[in-house]
């Protein structure tokens, strides 16, 4: 069968591994569980009449102490880069991590999910920020791992 | 290589054999499986056929293969809930070879601190970001805490923090905005705060109350109370030079120490923060007592600094 690996990557607690959870496995909790290095998980998923298994890379948070390690991205088909909309600054992380991770891979196709909307009087994130995204031109879409809202979406249209 | 007896590399083949449970496969530059051997059953992956493609049945290596010239490494790699492997990829001329080792233990550990340098990140960004998030019913600081549900009793520094409307005390208007001016303040003092393992823990109009020691920190409550303080002082001082009359700082602060009940308890959905105690009450005692710009520090704070003084310069 056809296998695809995604690699999720983003600052420590804006949703990555919530949002797999919620895909793969319909599942969400809010206590928060740090990730030490990479969780795998598979979805399978039909495109074009086309099975096809996705190997999702849930990868730890950039953060002071642990670095995301580049090479843990060979081979990756597609990535998602995960915001979370009620803090600025992983936004920011989302910007220099794709260019990194462009610099390692090559560009191959990549989705911007800005997670937690389900936080609406914490939500952050403003027209200008939406606008810098629209001037890369970057599709993105709003999701919460919390709800669900856009997390299958985000999948299908990054795998399509 | 090193110099190594060989009783002592048996012995540690033995030990890694014995503890970490290696698993290893050798595939073809196509990816077919050419052998596999040692503890596949810990991760559940048997049994393997030869000849098939590695990727079908290893999914996890799908991407991976065939090695690159450099080594692959990946410390910690979930593969189900409660398996951790290191994974070990590495390439020769005519074939790839891949090698799990157990790393279960080991990820546990590193969860744990992992988690709390995060928590305390996540907590200080919400300490810092102004008066209406700052006061705490909050879950993360409530994990942090690991207090017992009766509570505990434990030794604290508390730090009340008043503040003054300054011009107007001088005569002159009030300041346009107070509560804004005082959110800046907050946003400003609260990372200090939390630098010294302090937490905000009540505010009730002009006045603020911190704790130290109640937090997991390294250090003595009342030096890194002392340190916060000082820091606050020269940094408001600073800010408010051009703001205020006669260049005063409107912030006055009071230090006092001893042993609290610490607890917290349920309330609603959340749990929240209780501390109670004479070294509470002396604080707000001394309110009334507190002029812009000082800092009040109570015998047993200083007792405790001049202790330490003496330990640290003996
Ligand atoms: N409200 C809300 N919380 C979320 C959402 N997604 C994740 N979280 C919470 O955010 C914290 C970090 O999530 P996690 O998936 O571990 O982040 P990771 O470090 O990127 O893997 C956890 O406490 C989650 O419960 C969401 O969509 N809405
Ligand atoms: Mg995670």
């Amino acid at each position: 069968m056809l296998q695809k690996k995604i690699c999720m990557v983003g600052a420590f607690a804006t949703g990555k591994t919530s949002l797999v959870a919620r895909y793969v496995q319909g599942i969400y909790s809010d206590k928060y569980q740090t990730t030490v290095g990479v969780k795998i998980d598979k979805k399978k998923m039909t495109i074009a009449s086309q099975d096809l298994n996705l190997i999702l890379w849930d990868i730890h948070g950039e953060d002071e102490f642990q670095k995301i390690k580049l090479s843990y991205l060979r081979g990756s088909a597609a990535y998602i880069l995960v915001a979370d909309g009620t803090r600025r600054d992983t936004l920011c992380t989302v910007f220099n991590l794709q260019a990194k991770v462009e610099q390692t891979i090559g560009s191959v196709p990549f989705m911007t999910i800005l997670n937690k909307y389900d936080l609406t009087t914490d939500w952050e994130l403003d027209e200008d920020d939406l606008d810098q995204l629209s001037q890369r031109r970057w599709p993105y879409c709003v999701g919460s791992a919390k709800t669900g809202l856009g997390v299958e979406e985000c999948f299908k249209q990054l795998v399509q | 290589m090193l110099d190594v007896p060989q009783p002592l590399i048996h012995f540690l083949a033995t030990m890694v054999i014995q503890d970490r449970f290696p698993a290893y496969l050798q595939t073809t530059k196509e990816g077919r499986l050419l052998t596999a051997g040692g503890a596949w059953d810990r991760y559940h992956f048997n049994p393997l056929t030869g000849h098939q493609p590695v990727t079908d049945q290893l999914w996890f290596l799908a991407g991976l293969l065939p090695a690159p010239e450099a080594a692959i490494h990946i410390p910690f790699l979930q593969l189900e809930e409660n398996i951790i492997a290191e994974v070990h990829i590495f390439a020769e001329p005519e074939q790839d070879w891949v090698i799990l080792l157990d790393a279960t233990a080991e990820n546990a550990k590193q969860v744990l601190i992992q988690q709390k340098v995060n928590d305390l990140s996540l907590l200080r960004r919400k300490q810092s970001h102004g008066l209406d998030q700052a006061i705490q019913p909050d879950p993360v600081a409530a994990h942090n805490l690991d207090l017992p549900p009766e509570g505990e009793r434990k030794f604290l520094t508390i730090l009340l923090l008043k503040y003054f409307d300054l011009p107007k005390l001088a005569g002159e208007r009030s300041v346009a905005h107070p509560i804004k001016q005082l959110d800046t303040d907050l946003s400003t003092l609260s990372p200090l705060i939390m630098d010294e393992g302090g937490l905000l823990y009540q505010s009730i109009g002009s006045a603020i109350v911190a704790i130290f020691g109640a937090l997991p920190t390294t250090r003595h409550p009342p030096l890194q109370a002392v340190v916060a303080s000082m820091r606050i002082l020269e940094l408001l001082q600073d800010h408010h030079r051009f703001s205020t009359a006669d260049a005063l700082c409107p912030w006055g602060l009071v230090l006092t120490s001893g042993t609290l009940i610490i607890g917290l308890q349920p309330v609603g959905f959340g749990r929240t923060l209780t501390v109670l105690g004479q070294p509470l009450d002396l604080a707000l005692n001394l309110y009334d007592r507190i002029e812009a710009g000082t800092l009040i520090i109570d015998n047993l704070t200083f007792d405790q600094l001049d202790q330490m003084q003496n330990i640290l310069y003996r």
